[in-house]
């Protein structure tokens, strides 16, 4: 067979070697074709998912497999893959792994792992938050053990349930039995000072829930307001009460919640505040602190408010805060109103009770035990509910809490009911109870041109109905 | 005597067919993917009333510029009462302006020149200045735009 | 030569004058052992080179080279651009299949001894075109300016400031003044997206020009000749399709990710460069400063200059193919220990 061939022509042997590769190469690139195919599906599947794709390395994959298969966690894990942490290839592994000599490490399925992860791990990557966070007062939530709210839920209610409730906020102090496993008294618990068994304090989760430690969950009021609740301390109460909660509230989609720090200031980015804003969050001149603490003045939690260490530069930072959105007339004007508000409590309620019940104490007109007698729950409440109920309304502006929740009880309770126990005990206590010059109105009684005034009022104002009628 | 060599060639157009038609689907999807990179997708767009002013503040014979977002506009009272113009020539796009004492929607690019009614009078554009639609509500004046 | 009778009768009779077309222009005679899969190396990198080019410029719709921009807009990139994603894994992992394709293609071309006499041109313009290539790598990644940008960029024009005579006005070169900056930034962009890809192409126009004008060194066991189209231009085809197959399928299973923004305050504890420089980082780090440097820089003039080197042994009667054995695998088997140390650490 001869054949023609041209300089350069293939032979015929060659021609199937060519043939073969036009094949190959059509071939490949039809493939290409395919996998450019599920390029395009793959992003619209992404948009419309809204998220990234996870990164699992093999250690995790063993992890995730297992427990998918055996129905263990699957919950975490889903949760888990929208998080942020996903696509960074931050997972299983990376946050339970645990050394050798670790209170709570145990062999799992060939890994040494524990199941709790402290802030000693987050620090592996969030240092700084880590840091702020263990030197604010959160970190210290579980260190009641001495105090009075203590005494009442150990004793005067009842020790088992501690953990849910006290410790629930607070945090319990985890203790580890053996193979690793958590004492059921003191675990599951994420209260937010936790005592963790590798010596750190507190849990991110507490905030940051697991597994999806969203900065948009963390940054919205129900978290905080999970504890910071209740008839002792209504902080989201009177926050949803004040004009920042309406405000939010009503415009919660254009929070963009889930923007990075440098990109989520007040004023700027978002415009209605979160408990965040004020007391974390960045601005265009502050950093984020985890310090919950660095930009509070007030200490409202005792029966005598104070001020704390350092608090100019505290109230300075607050303040700056405050005008990224406000004017330096509206922001003055406020704290004047909350520190007036603050003082007055002090001075006309909570010095005098606590003077009272001091001297009582001294007379041993009243048992040093505490809560065994009315005086001691009229006192207590007093000052721990409804004095601080009227102070946190104050630091919101929230009206209901300053006055009908706040004050309005704080007196209630004051005038006819602490004040009635105090004399039985002592008159003479009671009446230095009433020294101050705001109790004189008792005394006194109002005169005849305010009488006159309010008359004329219910005449005018109100065609002669008077309350009630 | 030539023989025929139907084979070789016949394997070579299939081989050939085949390189061809994958270098289309594989090569084209990909420069596809890349065009689909460059071409920044519309944003979808919404419509709103914006605020211009009141009736009182157009003043006789005088246009006022106004630019609402990109959109920049004339505001101008016509025989159909105030009518808000869109300052982008029919011609190619350019910006019109006003001038008092012509009486006349100026385009300087290549001349174009409107009437107070803002038919095209002369020059190249084809067809009158667009206009945006006014709404009133009171005193109030609104005009709706398209924005993303 | 494989002739058929066909042909050598038309030969040597009427002699027909051949149809001249563009591919007699670009028609070349390879011998046999371009077809044996080591000897192919070299295209891939090219081929890469072009996917690079290409995505590239795609990029550079986007991207901001300013300090305060470049590290969002490669964040929009990665995550807000359409396929943007795709793009950048395309982009980022061609650079690393190319380099290292191209060290197999050296240590091939070095094992073979195939810059013999008179092919010393392909070696020199091709050792430089591998040290362009670095460069590329260098001031890519330092465009997007994260932490491993920023710190990197700062250590090596350090590192360059510290040569004698030239190191201070180099410095100040690439940096732009004494310290980085915004214009360190816009110079490392430039050079990565104008001087050094116009050098490289002139490099491996050179390479390959002077491959088709000097021709191959020897091969034993290579025998015959191929054509250089269709023969070989399919067959280079083909693992060019393969090639892309294999990218696209990479950056579907691991798209790119972003690492922490630079913190120009403080030196995070993670930074090391991608695995290419691995070894020349611990080098540095093992080696005290101006031996290290100086080790480094003597050992690439050393490099570029090898043929002449191999010149001058080989008239000495040293037997090259084993020396070049040798020294291959112990500067392989350095490169590996030197990465996987940097791993370690």
């Amino acid at each position: 067979m001869s054949e023609d061939t041209a300089a350069g022509e293939p032979s015929a042997a060659g021609n199937g070697t060519l043939n073969f590769h036009r094949y190959m190469i059509g071939g490949l690139c039809l493939v290409l074709f395919l996998a450019l195919t599920g390029v395009g599906y793959i992003e619209i599947e992404e948009r419309r998912g809204g998220g990234l794709r996870p990164f699992i390395s093999a250690e995790n994959k063993q992890c995730i497999d297992c427990h998918m298969a055996k129905d263990v966690s699957v919950g975490g894990i889903n949760d888990w893959r929208v998080s942020r942490h996903a696509p960074k290839g931050i997972g299983c592994v990376e946050c339970h792994r645990a050394e050798q000599g670790d209170a709570d490490a145990y062999m799992h399925e060939g890994t040494l792992i524990a199941t709790l992860v402290t802030p000693k791990d987050c620090m592996r990557c969030h240092e700084k938050e880590a840091k702020e966070f263990m030197r604010s007062h959160h970190a210290k939530g579980a260190q009641f053990t001495g105090s009075l709210d203590n005494f009442l839920g150990n004793v005067v209610e009842g020790p088992e349930i501690v953990t849910t409730g006290c410790a629930g906020c607070h945090g319990s102090i985890v203790k580890v039995m053996e193979k690793g496993k958590l004492h059921p008294a003191t675990w599951p618990n994420s209260g937010i000072g936790r005592v963790n068994p590798d010596g750190s304090k507190g849990t991110c989760a507490a905030c940051h829930a697991r597994h999806s430690f969203s900065i948009a969950q963390a940054r919205q009021p129900e978290s905080c307001g999970r504890c910071h609740m209740g008839p002792d301390h209504p902080q989201i109460e009177a926050y949803y009460e004040s004009k920042h909660g309406v405000m939010f509230t009503a415009n919660k989609e254009k929070m963009k919640l889930a923007d990075p720090s440098e990109k989520w200031h007040p004023g700027k980015d978002y415009l209605y505040p979160t408990c965040a804003t004020c007391h974390m969050s960045a601005t265009t001149t502050q950093e984020v602190t985890h310090d919950v603490g660095d930009r509070i003045t007030w200490t409202l939690r005792p029966v005598i408010s104070t001020r704390l260490e350092n608090y100019e530069a505290r109230r300075k930072a607050m303040r700056q805060v405050c005008s990224s959105c406000h004017s330096e007339q509206i922001v003055e004007r406020f704290f004047t109103q909350m520190d007036q508000g603050i003082t007055l409590y002090n001075d006309k309620f909570g010095k005098p009770a606590k003077a009272a019940m001091d001297k009582l104490l001294a007379m041993k007109k009243i048992t040093p035990t505490p809560y065994d007698e009315k005086i001691d729950w009229v006192f207590y409440e007093l000052w721990h509910h409804e004095g601080r109920r009227a102070r946190h309304g104050l630091s919101k502006v929230a009206p209901d809490f300053v006055h009908w929740q706040g004050f309005y009880e704080v007196a209630k309770t004051f005038y006819t009911k602490f004040l009635p126990l105090v004399r039985e005990l002592s008159p003479a206590v009671a009446d230095e109870l009433l020294a101050k010059e705001g109790h004189q109105w008792m005394q006194r009684g109002m005169s005849k041109e305010e009488i006159a005034q309010m008359l004329e009022f219910y005449e005018k104002e109100m065609q002669g109905k008077r309350g009630g009628g | 005597m030539a023989v025929v060599h139907d084979d070789i060639g016949r394997r070579r157009f299939l081989s050939q067919a085949v390189m061809g038609f994958g270098l289309l689907f594989g090569l084209g999807t990909l420069a596809l993917r890349f065009a689909q990179f460059l071409v920044p997708a519309p944003r979808p767009k919404q419509v709103q009333a914006v605020l211009i002013g009141t009736e009182g503040q157009v003043p006789d014979g005088d246009a006022v510029p106004m630019a609402i977002g990109t959109h920049k506009l004339l505001v101008l009272r016509t025989s159909e009462g105030v009518t808000a113009f869109s300052r982008r020539c029919t011609d190619l796009g350019c910006l019109v302006s006003w001038s008092k004492e012509r009486q006349q929607f100026l385009c300087p690019c290549h001349r174009g020149v409107f009437d107070k009614e803002g038919t095209n009078i002369a020059g190249p554009p084809p067809r009158p200045l667009d206009r945006y639609a006014v709404v009133k509500r009171g005193d109030q004046l609104y005009v709706t735009i398209e924005a993303t | 030569m494989v002739q058929l009778a066909g042909a050598a009768e038309v030969e040597a009779g009427e002699r027909e004058q051949p149809r001249s077309s563009w591919i007699d222009y670009i028609q070349k005679d390879l011998p046999e052992h371009l077809e044996w899969w080591p000897y192919t190396l070299g295209a891939i990198p090219l081929m890469l080179f072009g996917l690079l080019v290409i995505s590239g410029l795609l990029l550079v719709f986007y991207y901001v080279p300013s300090p305060e921009k470049a590290y969002e807009s490669v964040e929009q990139i990665t995550y807000g651009v359409y396929l943007g994603w795709f793009v950048r894994g395309v982009h980022k992992l061609s650079v690393d299949l190319m380099i290292l394709f191209l060290l197999f293609h050296v240590i091939r071309v070095f094992l073979t001894r195939a810059y013999r006499s008179p092919g010393e041109l392909k070696w020199v313009t091709g050792s430089l075109g591998l040290f362009v290539t670095f460069g590329l790598g260098f001031t890519g990644y330092s465009l997007v300016f994260d932490n491993v940008s920023y710190w990197g960029m700062t250590v090596v024009t350090n590192m360059l400031g510290t040569l004698p005579v030239i190191g201070t006005p180099l410095l100040y070169l690439l940096r732009g003044g004494e310290e980085v900056s915004g214009a360190t930034l816009l110079r490392l962009y430039d050079l990565h997206t104008k001087l050094l890809p116009v050098l490289l192409v002139a490099l491996v126009g050179g390479h390959i020009l002077a491959v088709r004008l000097l021709g191959f060194a020897e091969v034993p066991g290579s025998r015959g000749v191929h054509s250089f189209y269709p023969e070989h231009t399919l067959k280079m085809g083909m693992i060019a399709a393969g090639f892309l197959v294999l990218i696209v399928n990479l950056v579907m299973i691991f798209p790119p990710t972003l690492g922490p923004p630079a913190n120009t305050q403080e030196v995070a504890a993670d930074v090391s460069p991608p695995w290419y420089f691995s070894a020349a980082y611990m080098w540095i780090t093992l080696l005290p400063g101006p031996l290290a440097l100086w080790s480094l820089l003597g050992g690439a003039a050393l490099f570029v200059a090898y043929p002449f080197v191999d010149r001058a042994l080989s008239e000495r009667g040293w037997p090259m193919a084993w020396v070049n054995a040798a020294v291959a695998a112990a500067v392989v088997l350095g490169f590996v220990a030197l990465m996987v140390l940097d791993v370690r650490m």
